[in-house]
């Protein structure tokens, strides 16, 4: 359990999953160990895909509890990669940078729908090869389906009156 | 003003929380819990995570699950590969091809030199001081649409950025009193296909 917690703590600030999550899920993953072995000695002979089976379950259960909870906590959590991202506020600053990004989620609704989820991991500052791990494909892929979403993307925002560059 | 990607993501993460009032339209936990695993259609995994990245309560809840399966060891998916007999053809192959390639540079080796930086892909020159920084360039690609330049430290990005010109110099504020420091460029070709130079050494002229 110790090694589970400490894989899932480096997997997590890699996911930029919130330390209050990453707590709930360990505690979630053992009390469902401890509840149905007992002893440190059953938990510690568990086989991996037991331990799999009862980390996905744990982490399921976590967002249906969640799901049916009202005053649903994700809101009260802000994303601290993105937060870091922001220049400092300004009421004008803020208001341009919500109209482009109104335009940016309105021109990625008219792009391919295979390209779309690509992009928005993208624009979201996923990499390429973050992209693939998670669609099972290789980086070159993921990095020619960005390029090709984010080539879609430019000329949407063109068609808007938007110079969305050419990536350079 | 023209936007470049780091202008681009700025903006579509400076966006009011993307939320829905309720979970109407929300994928299952189980469907999150498929594109995690890689597992099923790839075209309703991409519906859901399109979904889920437009929606911040679904990516969160996403990465929670998607970290939860990683960290307890997500199952590798069955592969041809897994199949003994073909993955040992693919590695008799894999070995025959290694040695044809090794054959063809030691050859090209005794005929020109070793002025070869790069990998197969795209070849590099070396680097040479500009104003204001160091300039590295390559040779161009054929059929090359644009080339994305990164430069990496400790094995992370702090400079990824796409152009069609075949140099580029690198701010010397950014190399200055850095540790070792690496390049590649990436060609992005009229076929769609990617060709990369191996990673070169990035060194500031005065040091």
């Amino acid at each position: 359990m110790t090694r589970y917690s400490g894989v899932l703590r480096t997997v997590g600030a890699r996911y930029r999953l919130p330390s209050a999550d990453l707590d709930e899920l360990t505690q979630e993953v053992r009390v469902r160990l401890w509840g149905a072995l007992s002893t440190d000695e059953r938990i510690g002979t568990v086989t991996p895909s037991y331990l799999y089976r009862a980390a996905t379950t744990a982490a399921i259960d976590i967002v249906r509890r969640r799901r049916a909870a009202r005053g649903d906590p994700i809101d009260e959590v802000d994303d601290a990669e993105v937060s870091a991202r922001r220049a400092p506020s300004t009421p004008d600053r803020d208001a341009s940078l919500q109209e482009l990004s109104d335009r940016i989620d309105e021109a990625l609704q008219s792009i391919t729908a295979s390209r779309r989820p690509v992009v928005r991991m993208y624009l979201a500052g996923y990499g390429t090869a973050e992209i693939g791990e998670l669609m099972g494909w290789t980086e070159p892929k993921a990095r020619n389906l960005v390029y090709r979403g984010l080539a879609d993307l430019r000329q949407r925002l063109k068609a808007m009156g938007i110079d969305g560059g050419d990536g350079r | 003003m023209k936007l470049n990607d780091e202008q681009l993501r700025l903006a579509y993460v400076s966006s009011s929380r993307r939320a829905p009032a309720d979970r109407v339209a929300c994928p299952a936990p189980d469907a999150l819990l498929a594109v995690a695993e890689r597992r099923g259609n790839e075209s309703v995994r991409l519906e859901t995570l399109d979904h889920a990245m437009a929606c911040d309560r679904c990516r969160r809840e996403l990465e929670l699950i998607r970290t939860s399966a990683v960290a307890a060891g997500l199952p590798k998916p069955r592969t041809w590969f897994r199949s003994p007999s073909i993955g040992l053809t693919a590695l008799a192959a894999s070995l025959l091809a290694i040695a044809g390639v090794r054959l063809y540079m030691t050859n090209g080796d005794a005929e020109s030199g070793p002025r070869l930086r790069g990998g197969a892909g795209i070849v590099t020159h070396a680097n040479t001081p500009a104003s204001g920084g160091v300039r590295v360039a390559w040779r161009p690609a054929t059929g090359a649409m644009s080339y994305r330049l990164e430069v990496l430290q400790a094995g992370r990005a702090v400079l990824d950025t796409t152009m069609r010109d075949t140099s580029f110099v690198v701010s010397d504020s950014l190399v200055s009193g850095s540790p070792e420091m690496l390049w590649t460029v990436s060609a992005i070709l009229d076929d769609g296909t990617i060709v990369s130079s191996l990673p070169s050494p990035l060194r500031s002229p005065s040091r």
